[in-house]
């Protein structure tokens, strides 16, 4: 039998050990899928790290790919502190897409660029902040497990999406396909680096980063959610309010998740769409966990992951790999990192009897 | 803790970098004379049987026909934000034309053309065009009217299923074109559509053909971009007809005939124009007779009359002589749309968003 015993302490150097292991493991993994397809895996791997940060075209793009998971991931990291699973990312990027749209689509046409990109950049906060407190009543008032009711959330998000783009909200020039009209140019964020599609979400990413740092470590707030997190009993024990502090912590994680989904639309996509969310909202979750819940950690595992999709779409084109292949790489690797978080957490052993 | 991790990826990084370049010696590959780098982005797989298959087969065809040209494609690109990247990548590559070959990938097309004004973009299906942006389609409504005179004469139930993808005028004008050809033999059929709302969904597909045949159809039709429904048709024992590529291997007893794409001709056509320098955005829209669309051999089922009459028509096509839209063309609620004597314009085949008579199905409609 197996025996799982939790460890007490994790100590940095085992910490490196494991994760250069199973990051080694995860390429070996997909090493084997790409030799499959009659490729050298060396130059694939090359090819990945060249196509993520090669030039500094490829290196905006990464960075184009990490500004959504940036936002999401950090505003995670303050729920996942208090043991509240927001999986609703993906619904709550969408809700704050669709109010951003709103103003950019159907507001006054003659509004200043700054004033409209504010009214969009609160829109998409309050979205994403509509769409968490649902679940967050729910589980703070009547025990709804927040995993069932944010996951199932986010079909409806996406189906109140799919309800807009093929019923009033869809260009009539666009003949009949789900896509709203572009937006104009005063909708659309600023680019920060010029000739290239790195905009202000960014920044908005980094900013976001160090709020959710600065609550967690220097504010009353942040510790009661470290308390709770420790112990509900405790914190209740304590007189911390549970349930309001699980409700204002959902607010600013759906926020974020909301202000993500303003930014992807105004700073790239340039208009409503039905695929405007390529499971960021997911893809955030790994990001938090990899960076034990450190929102500067978070910004750089971002990076790391934006590059790796960067990448794989770079070896597309300069390999001819199949698609399929690219996300097996992408997949071992995650696979393989997120194992590895068991033998941080736990001790395994085997053990005769029973377990 | 932030600290650390940072110590932590870096090693990581340093590991993985290490291991790549250790044993991977730089390898230098010379080209006698500069190619020009053409790439094409699909929205499914290029093996899909169907739609990206028939492009992939016209850029095999292109990569064969002129030994100036090379390229590349990626396949399964979405139609949001991924496409855009994977059209900048191409862009930022040295790819001097890339054809973007699904309808949604019109609007990212024209933001990277914008940003590489020495690129060449083709775009297929769409209407946006760019002093370095084409669009480029086929007239597929002759062999789908074609094929509509096939199936109205083999319908024995007349109730014909079309799964049809999104209700672009392209697909509505499929239906349309299909439908009037059933009706010109077979006045008492009915063409019903189910919309699956995607190019590619095998599964969905799948399920819209088996709900036709629970009703009573004996015939499904494809307009999506993968043999799924007519696979189903076949297990059925039922007839059905293919799009995009001659499906008769997916469905051997089954596929009356298919109505089929001939890109190469087209992307020729565009290469040799870059190659000369006279190459100039335009919406191309080629008759069958230039042969990029077909009519794909007819399966054995199919008896001699029925080919005879076919054939009759197939040919006033190719000469110029008859065109599907010629009226009179009725609307599903019995309006003349189309005197007598007279033919749909162009511009108005491009558009349209109304179902001629015979069509059980409505288009969503668009709003704002």
């Amino acid at each position: 039998m197996l025996r799982f015993e939790k460890r007490e302490n994790v100590s940095l150097k085992l910490r490196i050990f494991i994760s250069v292991i199973s990051v080694l493991a995860g390429l070996i993994i997909g090493a084997i899928a790409i030799l499959l397809a009659r490729i050298n895996p060396l130059t694939a791997y090359k090819s990945i790290i060249i196509g993520a940060f090669g030039s500094k075209y490829t290196l905006t793009e990464t960075l184009v790919s990490a500004t959504p998971l940036i936002l999401i991931s950090v505003g995670l990291i303050l729920v996942f502190k208090m043991n509240f699973w927001n999986i609703g990312a993906y619904g709550q990027y969408i809700i704050g897409a669709i109010f951003s749209s709103y103003f950019a689509l159907f507001g006054p046409p003659n509004i200043s660029r700054f004033l409209l990109l504010t009214i969009m950049t609160f829109a998409g906060l309050a979205g994403g902040a509509i769409w968490a407190i649902i679940p967050a009543v729910l589980r703070a008032y009547w025990e709804v497990n927040e995993v069932i009711s944010t996951l199932l959330l986010n079909y409806v998000a996406l189906y109140i999406l799919k309800y807009f783009m093929y019923g009033f909200w869809r260009d009539p020039t666009s003949h009949g396909f789900p896509l709203s009209k572009p937006f104009a140019m005063n909708a659309q964020l600023p680019r920060i680096i010029p000739n290239s599609r790195t905009n202000l979400g960014l920044i908005f990413g980094i900013i976001a980063a160090v709020i959710i740092w600065f609550i967690i470590k220097k504010t009353k707030f942040g510790y009661e959610i470290r308390v709770i997190g420790g112990s509900k009993e405790a914190a209740r024990y304590a007189g911390i309010n549970v349930a309001r502090n699980m409700i204002i912590a959902m607010i600013i994680s759906g926020a974020l998740a909301g202000l993500a989904g303003m930014a992807q639309l105004s700073g790239v996509i340039h208009m409503l769409q039905i695929e405007i969310n390529p499971g960021y909202g997911y893809t955030a979750i790994i990001v938090a966990w990899l960076s034990y819940l450190d929102p500067f950690a978070a910004v750089f595992v971002s990076i790391l992951l934006g590059a790796l999709a960067s990448g794989g779409y770079q070896i597309q084109i300069t390999m001819q790999v199949p698609f399929g292949i690219v996300a097996v790489i992408e997949s071992a690797i995650l696979f393989v990192l997120i194992g590895s978080e068991v033998l941080m957490r736990y001790r395994i052993s085997f053990a005769k009897g029973r377990a | 803790m932030s600290k650390k991790l940072r110590v932590l990826i870096v090693l990581l990084l340093a590991v993985f970098v290490s291991s790549i370049f250790a044993g991977c010696a730089p390898k230098q590959t010379t080209q006698p004379e500069e190619k020009i780098k053409v790439a094409f982005i699909y929205v499914g797989p290029h093996n899909d049987g169907g739609w990206s298959q028939a492009h992939d087969e016209g850029r095999l065809y292109l990569e064969q026909q002129l030994p100036y040209v090379e390229t590349a494609y990626s396949e399964n690109v979405p139609e949001g934000a991924p496409c855009e990247k994977v059209v900048r990548d191409y862009a930022n590559q040295g790819y001097k034309v890339i054809f973007t070959t699904s309808f949604g990938f019109m609007d990212p097309t024209l933001n990277v053309a914008k940003d590489y004004p020495d690129v060449v973009f083709e775009h297929c299906s769409g209407y946006k065009t760019a002093p370095n942006m084409g669009t480029y389609f086929g007239r597929m409504y002759q062999p789908d009217y074609l094929s509509g005179l096939v199936a109205g004469k083999m319908t024995k139930s007349n109730y014909i299923g079309f799964v049809a993808p999104f209700s672009t005028p392209e697909v509505v004008r499929e239906i349309d074109a299909f439908t009037i050809g059933v009706r010109e033999v077979n006045p008492k059929a009915e063409v019903h559509v189910i919309w699956t709302n995607s190019w590619f969904d095998p599964a969905l597909e799948a399920s819209a053909a088996d709900t036709f045949l629970a009703n009573g159809a004996d015939i499904i039709a494809s307009g999506v971009d993968d043999p799924a429904p007519l696979e189903e048709a076949e297990k059925a024992g039922k007839y059905s007809l293919g799009y995009d590529r001659d499906m008769a291997s997916a469905a051997p007893t089954s596929v009356l005939t298919s109505r089929i794409w001939h890109w190469g001709i087209y992307y020729k056509q565009v290469l040799e124009a870059v190659h000369d320098g006279t190459w100039k955005p335009e919406e191309y829209w080629g008759q069958m007779s230039t042969g990029i669309t077909e009519l794909a051999p007819y399966g054995p089922m199919v008896p001699q009359d029925v080919r005879t009459l076919v054939d009759q028509r197939k040919l006033e096509i190719l000469n110029g002589v008859y065109d599907p839209f010629n009226g009179p063309i009725y609307d599903q609620s019995g309006n003349l749309k189309v005197k007598q004597g007279e033919q749909l314009s162009d511009a108005d085949k491009l558009t349209i968003q109304w179902f001629v008579k015979g069509v059980v199905g409505t288009i969503p409609k668009s709003g704002s």
